[in-house]
């Protein structure tokens, strides 16, 4: 009722500037969709349309059979099982430890919580590297496991400070402290009136776990060497770099040939689909958020 | 630190009273502590081999104390100065360029009024980010090359231009190409961090200014941007210590013969003089060496934006 | 104050550590069982593989379990199987494993980052058993840097007889040392000394158009016909596709003088090191700059990484030429014939580029051995002897024929003249791998042989396309191979010591090998010389010059192979 009355008085002078947004916002819509147009036009094309890279826009020779390819091979299907279930345990982990670890830091009675701060970001800035990474994991018998996906990545102190940074701008102090002075536990606070308000954060840090861990594979290409553990987009990354064939090639005196175009490009859509389809559910939260400052407005 | 009254307490109190009262939230903050110190600290002894001669088949013990040599040689190296540069350079221009850009588009998408638009607009928007560097660059190449791209022949039909404009081949428009595409492709995702930001801000400010006689750009410029100023300010600190570090898959992508002297960056001399060559050494050297110049770099800009009187990162 | 609150927290961090470390760290179950690390245990072996017998007939089983880990290329293609673990990893650990008490376990080694992966197996101890690559500087490196065992060709011949006999039959006893120490046996390559398996295609309707009724014979000929076609407007596009080089390898065996001086093969002839300051590369890329300027070659080429979109412009019939390697299905002569049904094709002859003074048909033949293969130093001596018995096993024709073909009537099946064909359309269970299983079966042989070299050509001509080419393809090889019977098809140098500066220097070179011919290629005429001259020097400085003298001083040392003849 409020949008009603508002827009009614509104109307003439905020128009002009609505639409100059809309007209921006479409603009960069299409070039951000665009490419995507590309690969999926590809992915139903024929291969000899897309091999004479005749194809843009609009597919040509219409065609689902690299599609029907993918899914009668099951290796990438089973892959991505594997890969859509490692993502979830590693969102809801990453979860776990960066509310473990907000939470607390936030707390001004929390004596050393700038140490403990300051312990968690330092990694963010100083890493040993690649290589003694690598053989930390042998160490710990984490090569060649799912687990070493979730771990080493699992706390990222890059997300623990904007869900610190979250609950300290949004959650006032006040109503903690009387919680915590009415006897309430701090896991009763946390469970019972921290969380419930910080659901737009949870759901867009969860975004961005499941995001981040879907989209990486350097490290998967470092520490997984059995097919079966590789995440999809390793596979798929593998599958895309050409560029060292013809070197492959002379050394094997034989042909190497890369995997086809058509279905190069129905595998980039088949491995981006899934996680572009969790994010409905999970734009519900924040962008209900959103939407009650927009109108108010 | 911990100061005024709670600062006080601590002699007064022993360790255990603080252990007893907050024991749950110790317990907490130990799951994320025993995560960095299993799989990040326990992996810094590893940094020794940047003053050895590592040898992947003899070890740590096998291979032969160097002291500063891989050091030594690393700045006398030619490459690696040139890498440097381009690292520094590129990633200012980017935090120049890429850094304002999400917070642009956020205040567009928070001042859209049309629901639906909005939703299917963001997700769109995010897109780019759900690709990765491999194909967002060979897609660039199929629509900008000079002669054959998609984009130059569409421009040459309409008659702005007679040439194809060289987007990827000449070093000057590269930068701004590799430049500008990053800014597409992280735009829209950088924006959700600043819309949650933006919806934390109290809505009765924009009520009370509404009744003032606010505009648009008076709300944008009084309440919103101060209301996302912290968020801000950590992003920034923070992304001032990637400084040196640069990403090797977006770089290897784009990256063609023509251009070499701009994408020769860090992430490439320690691929092709460290890993490709088997000198972990080396490798771990200059990682070691960028590292600390990005840790300085944040602690500097905590300790500017603290003296400026804001919370900084910690 | 400060100094107690401090000692408070780091307490604190000490017990909360301590005591959480444990119930933290989930332990790294669920996949796979943890594999007991098979440290050298320096014990006597357990078993008696005994030596009485050589060969396949004296393998006894071990008494004591034998794990193995061989290396497999792992490729990505889509469509195949798993590398590490697919009907053929489990019927090779049924058939060979299980009855000597062997596990053989299968490691996937990504094919476009070979060195990475090895060296990290390395440095975490998981160095496979089996090492191998078509590369002998790699190798070399690997001996070098400690990660390979020394092995004694006696002991080998003992369990290994058939395969060390083909090393003897195939002339390779000379490769297997480095540093004067025992590292490797070798597999076989088929033909090696013709390249016959690589042709290129011309446009033949396109040839006729311009009066000629056969493929150019000479240069002379061959930019005559280009030139005409240019004229003749029978393409919108330059004729000539050229990708920027990817390689190291520049192909320059054309450009060098016969016989050439042996020295100068040394310092220079590699596939490893772009060999940019000299003589033949640089008649070569001046070769490549008039063609550059007479509008042969596109002029964003060195955008083309690889050659996809070369490829692309010769399907859509816009190209004087596309080469590539032969078998069965060749899906860019497929597509080529679909887009232009009324073209002619024809092989190309290593004659057009022939210039008196300039460029000889002479080639580069292959290495006289497909993997170089060596042993983990960390591998026991029941490992060591499990790895030659599984190599001895492979190499069986009973064996490597079921590896190669698969199931008779599910894979593959009779011929009219009794050799097996395999159904390249196969999907189930019992699919062979990429190319009939070669990353397998490399560790015997580099390429698939059938019968004679007429049915081994047949077997590899192209299918399903208008023209047929299997006498075509015939003729080719008997022309390189009178070639290579002069003597003017010759390899690269092998080096029986690793040349360091080589594993130092030529990332660098490569980078700006691919930097400075396109620079050459597309210089004007006129500056060609001078920079040439300049941009060598360069390269000098940039390592080259060391490369080269250590070649040399290899060479002068007697460390390495010498020309034939």
């Amino acid at each position: 009722m409020i949008l009603s009355k508002g827009s009614s008085h509104r109307k003439i002078s905020v128009n002009i500037a609505d639409i100059v947004i809309v007209i921006i916002i479409t603009l960069l819509c299409l070039t951000c969709i665009l490419p995507f147009v590309h690969i999926a036009a590809k992915s139903i094309s024929s291969n000899t349309m897309v091999l004479s890279k005749s194809v843009y826009l609009v597919p040509k020779e219409v065609t689902f059979s690299a599609y029907l390819s993918i899914f009668r091979d099951g290796t990438l299907t089973n892959s991505m099982v594997y890969t859509v279930y490692m993502t979830a345990i590693f969102t809801v982990f990453g979860m776990i430890v960066t509310i473990c670890g907000a939470y607390p830091t936030t707390k001004k009675r929390l004596k050393g919580r700038n140490f403990f701060t300051y312990v968690m970001l330092f990694t963010l800035y100083f890493s040993a590297g690649l290589i003694p990474e690598y053989l930390l994991m042998k160490k710990l018998g984490l090569l060649n496991t799912m687990w070493v996906l979730v771990l080493p990545l699992m706390f990222s102190p890059y997300n623990m400070l904007i869900m610190k940074s979250y609950l300290q701008s949004t959650i006032h102090e006040s109503l903690e402290e009387s919680a915590f002075l009415d006897g309430a536990t701090d896991f009763q606070i946390l469970f019972r009136i921290v969380l419930p308000l910080s659901k737009p954060i949870i759901a867009t840090l969860s975004l961005f776990y499941a995001v981040g861990r879907w989209n990486a594979y350097a490290d998967a290409r470092y520490y997984i060497t059995k097919r079966a553990l590789q995440p999809i987009q390793l596979i798929l990354s593998n599958m895309v770099l050409s560029s060292s064939v013809d070197a492959i090639s002379l050394h094997e005196s034989a042909e190497v040939k890369s995997t086809p175009e058509v279905i190069q490009a129905a595998t980039i859509m088949f491995a981006t689909l899934p996680i572009i389809c969790i994010y409905p559910f999970i734009q519900k939260y924040f962008v209900k958020g959103i939407m009650i400052g927009a109108i108010k407005g | 630190m911990a100061t005024g009254k709670a600062g006080r307490t601590v002699r007064k109190r022993g360790i255990l009273y603080y252990l007893k009262r907050d024991w749950r939230l110790y317990l907490l903050v130990m799951v994320p502590i025993a995560c960095v110190i299993i799989f990040k600290y326990a992996a810094y002894p590893g940094l020794r081999m940047a003053f050895m001669d590592y040898k992947p088949a003899k070890g740590y013990s096998g291979s032969e104390w160097v002291g500063f040599e891989t050091f030594r040689k690393i700045f006398t190296d030619a490459d690696f100065i040139r890498a440097i540069k381009n690292s520094i350079v590129f990633n200012l221009l980017d935090l120049i360029v890429g850094f304002p850009a999400p917070i642009i588009l956020a205040l567009l998408l928070n001042e859209l009024r049309y629901p639906r638009f909005k939703k299917v607009s963001q997700t769109i928007l995010y897109l780019p980010h759900f690709l990765s560097w491999v194909i967002v660059a060979s897609v660039a190449y199929t629509l900008l090359k000079p002669e054959t791209g998609l984009v130059n022949v569409w421009l040459m039909n309409i008659g702005v231009i007679d040439k194809g404009i060289p987007f990827l081949t000449d070093k000057l428009y590269w930068a701004v190409s590799y430049l500008l595409i990053a800014v597409w492709q992280n735009m829209g995702w950088g924006t959700i961090i600043y819309l949650a930001a933006m919806t934390s801000i109290n809505v009765e400010l924009y009520e009370s200014a509404h009744l003032d006689g606010a505009n648009r750009l008076q709300n944008i410029w009084y309440i919103t941007l101060p209301g996302i100023k912290s968020t801000t300010i950590t992003l920034l600190i923070m992304n001032l210590g990637r400084i040196m570090g640069s990403n090797f898959e977006r770089l290897e992508s784009f990256g063609n013969v023509q251009v070499k002297e701009f994408q020769y960056q860090l992430a490439i001399y320690i691929y092709e003089k460290g890993l490709a060559a088997g000198n972990f050494s080396r490798a771990t050297a200059v990682g070691l060496f960028s590292s600390l110049v990005g840790l300085i770099l944040v602690i500097l800009s905590d300790r500017f934006a603290k003296s400026l009187g804001e919370e900084g990162l910690i | 104050m400060k100094l107690s609150r401090k000692i408070f927290i780091i307490t604190i961090v000490c017990i909360m550590v301590m005591s959480l470390t444990a119930c933290v760290t989930p332990a790294p179950t669920g996949t796979g069982k943890t594999e007991p690390t098979t440290a050298p245990s320096k014990t006597e072996p357990t078993a008696a593989p005994a030596a009485e017998v050589p060969g396949i007939e004296g393998f006894k089983p071990f008494d004591k379990r034998v794990h193995i880990t061989v290396p497999v290329y792992d490729r990505s293609k889509e469509g195949y199987p798993p590398v590490d673990d697919n009907y053929w990893t489990k019927w090779i650990q049924t058939e060979f494993g299980d009855k000597y008490n062997i596990d053989v376990e299968y490691v996937a080694i990504p094919r476009n980052d070979v060195m990475t992966k090895y060296s990290m197996l390395i440095a975490a101890g998981d160095t496979p058993t089996i090492m191998m690559e078509y590369d002998y500087p790699k190798v070399a490196q690997w001996a070098n840097d400690g990660a390979m065992r020394v092995i004694s060709l006696d002991e080998f011949k003992k369990v290994a007889k058939d395969y060390y006999d083909a090393m003897v039959t195939n002339n390779q006893l000379g490769y297997t040392d480095i540093n004067g120490k025992t590292y490797f046996v070798l597999s076989e390559r088929p033909y090696y000394n013709t390249t016959f398996t690589f042709v290129t295609f011309v446009r033949m309707d396109w040839l006729k158009k311009v009066g000629y009724n056969q493929v150019p014979q000479s240069y002379a000929e061959y930019t005559d016909a280009i030139d005409k076609i240019i004229a003749a407007g029978l393409t919108d596009i330059p004729p000539i596709g050229k990708n920027l080089p990817t390689a190291a390898y520049i192909p320059n065996f054309g450009y060098r003088d016969f016989p050439v001086n042996e020295e100068e093969w040394i310092m220079h002839s590699s596939l490893g090191t772009p060999c940019f300051p000299w003589e033949p590369t640089r008649r070569m890329l001046k070769r490549e700059n008039a063609e550059y300027h007479k509008g042969y070659y596109s002029k964003e080429y060195d955008l083309e990484a690889d050659d996809s979109q070369i490829k692309a412009n010769f399907i859509n019939g816009k190209l004087f030429s596309y080469g590539g390697y032969m078998s069965a299905n060749v899906d860019w002569l497929t597509a080529f014939y679909e887009m232009n049904p009324d073209a002619e094709l024809a092989i190309a002859s290593i004659y057009q580029g022939v210039e008196p003074g300039v460029c000889d048909a002479q080639f580069r033949a292959d290495n006289p051995f497909g993997m170089i293969v060596g042993f983990s130093s960390l591998a026991t001596d029941d490992q060591l002897k499990a790895a030659w018995m599984l190599m001895e096993w492979m190499i069986q024709e009973e064996n490597l024929f079921v590896l190669e073909n698969g199931i008779e009537g599910v894979t593959y099946t009779i011929g009219a003249d009794g050799l097996p064909i395999v159904d390249g359309n196969y999907r189930g269970p019992e699919m062979l791998n990429h190319n009939m299983n070669i990353d397998m079966t490399c560790l015997v042989h580099a390429s698939k042989k059938v019968g004679t070299i007429e049915q081994t050509i047949a077997a590899i001509t192209p299918q399903g396309i208008p023209q047929d080419f299997t006498q075509a393809l015939i003729n080719n090889y008997y022309e390189l191979k009178k070639i290579a019977d002069k003597g003017m098809a010759y390899s690269d140098p092998v080096f029986a010591v690793a040349i360091e500066s080589e594993s130092e220097y030529t990332a660098t070179l490569l980078s700006l090998w691919k930097e400075y011919s396109v620079q050459l290629v597309k210089c004007p005429p006129e500056q060609f010389d001078a920079l040439y001259k300049e941009l060598s020097q360069k390269y000098l400085d940039a390592g080259y010059q060391k490369i080269m003298d250590e070649r040399l001083a290899a060479y002068k040392a007697g460390n390495t192979t010498k020309l034939p003849k």
